[in-house]
């Protein structure tokens, strides 16, 4: 296989055991190269608009700025490069949003291995792939947005944490409450305020309170 | 700690249900020096591979799936009381840190953490008394 046969990827997670294992998944495979490894959202958007790989590979949950954000931001600069974004449950981020924002494919982390290697060469061949077991979340997100504009605004974990913070919980409290990690509330904290366009926790609790969005 | 232990090169068990964190540590373990033995998806055949392999360390993720990583902790201890398990977990609150304390586990890792940690934690772990 020549080199310009091969299909580049730019691999972008700020888990660095999860970003090994990954591409020692993709390494597998001769017919793809990983010509990029980023740990957040912003040298990922940087790397992809430099390097023009076949398909970018990201995390989700990323700091600095979320996968979703980079799909956009590459969309406003015109680089067309196909996106699978990566996130750690089905329900946790809108799928609807990711897909609105211009990502190709959408995969679970705990996918097998063979389904994200299918999943990127699919990407690399200008194919969409959203994994069969994730319809019903797509489906639940499309009826939501049918049913009144606002409470889809926030995906349902987006919406839980924020409830929970408007009730007085600090974040803390709320990955304990949830048995979720800290990181992970503050991940859903930071989508939530973004969605919202309000920059701290207070506005994004009176602004949610304000459209319904919580109760 | 042992003048040689230490460097020796350690035969270390995964246990994760999630197949790139397995592969992933995997690679970063062995570019540490380790040797990788096996790497088993749910507690049944964690069991076995440890039973099989005797290894000098068992990194064992906090959740298996439907189970507890300290539930299996327990069974390999109770198969080897010498075992050594250390659990290996996303941020871990009060009743995680619990639940480790009470297990068969000698140690807790966080996922969040450098690997240089949790290298740092195997070797510690593998040189301590058995």
């Amino acid at each position: 296989m020549t080199a310009s046969s091969r299909i580049s990827v730019v691999v972008a997670d700020d888990h660095p055991v999860y970003r090994a294992g990954l591409i020692r998944m993709l390494a597998t495979r001769p017919e793809f190269e990983v010509v990029a490894e980023l740990e957040d959202g912003r040298a990922a958007l940087e790397a992809i608009a430099r390097l023009r790989p076949d398909v970018a590979v990201l995390d989700i949950g990323m700091p600095r700025m979320a996968g979703i954000e980079v799909v956009r931001s590459l969309r406003t600069r015109d680089v067309h490069v196909p996106v699978l974004l990566l996130t750690g449950s089905a329900g946790s981020h809108s799928l609807y949003d990711a897909l609105a924002a211009g990502a190709a494919g959408y995969i679970l982390k705990t996918a097998q291995p063979q389904d994200i290697i299918d999943a990127v060469a699919a990407l690399a061949r200008g194919e969409v792939r959203l994994p069969e077991d994730m319809h019903a979340a797509l489906a639940a997100d499309i009826r939501a947005r049918e049913h009144g504009p606002g409470r889809s605004v926030l995906a349902d974990r987006e919406r839980e944490v924020l409830g929970l913070t408007a009730d007085g919980l600090s974040a803390a409290e709320i990955a304990q409450h949830l048995h979720l990690g800290l990181p992970t509330i503050r991940s859903h904290l930071q989508n939530a305020y973004q969605k919202l366009e309000v920059s701290d926790r207070a506005a994004a609790v009176a602004k949610a309170l304000r459209l319904g969005l919580i109760d | 700690m042992s003048a040689t232990a230490p460097q020796a090169c350690l035969n270390v068990m995964l246990v994760d249900d999630h197949p790139a964190i397995r592969t992933g540590l995997e690679v970063l373990l062995q570019t540490q020096g380790m040797r990788v033995v096996g790497a088993a998806e749910n507690a049944e055949q964690g069991l076995r591979l440890y039973d099989a392999e005797r290894p000098d360390v068992v990194v064992v993720d906090f959740n298996l799936g439907q189970e507890y990583g300290t539930d299996l902790a327990d069974s390999i201890v109770e198969l080897d009381p010498g075992a050594k398990v250390l659990v290996y977990t996303g941020a871990p609150d009060s009743e995680t840190r619990e639940r480790v304390s009470r297990s068969g586990a000698r140690g807790l890792a966080h996922k969040s953490g450098d690997v240089c940690d949790l290298t740092l934690a195997i070797r510690t772990l593998a040189s301590s008394p058995g």
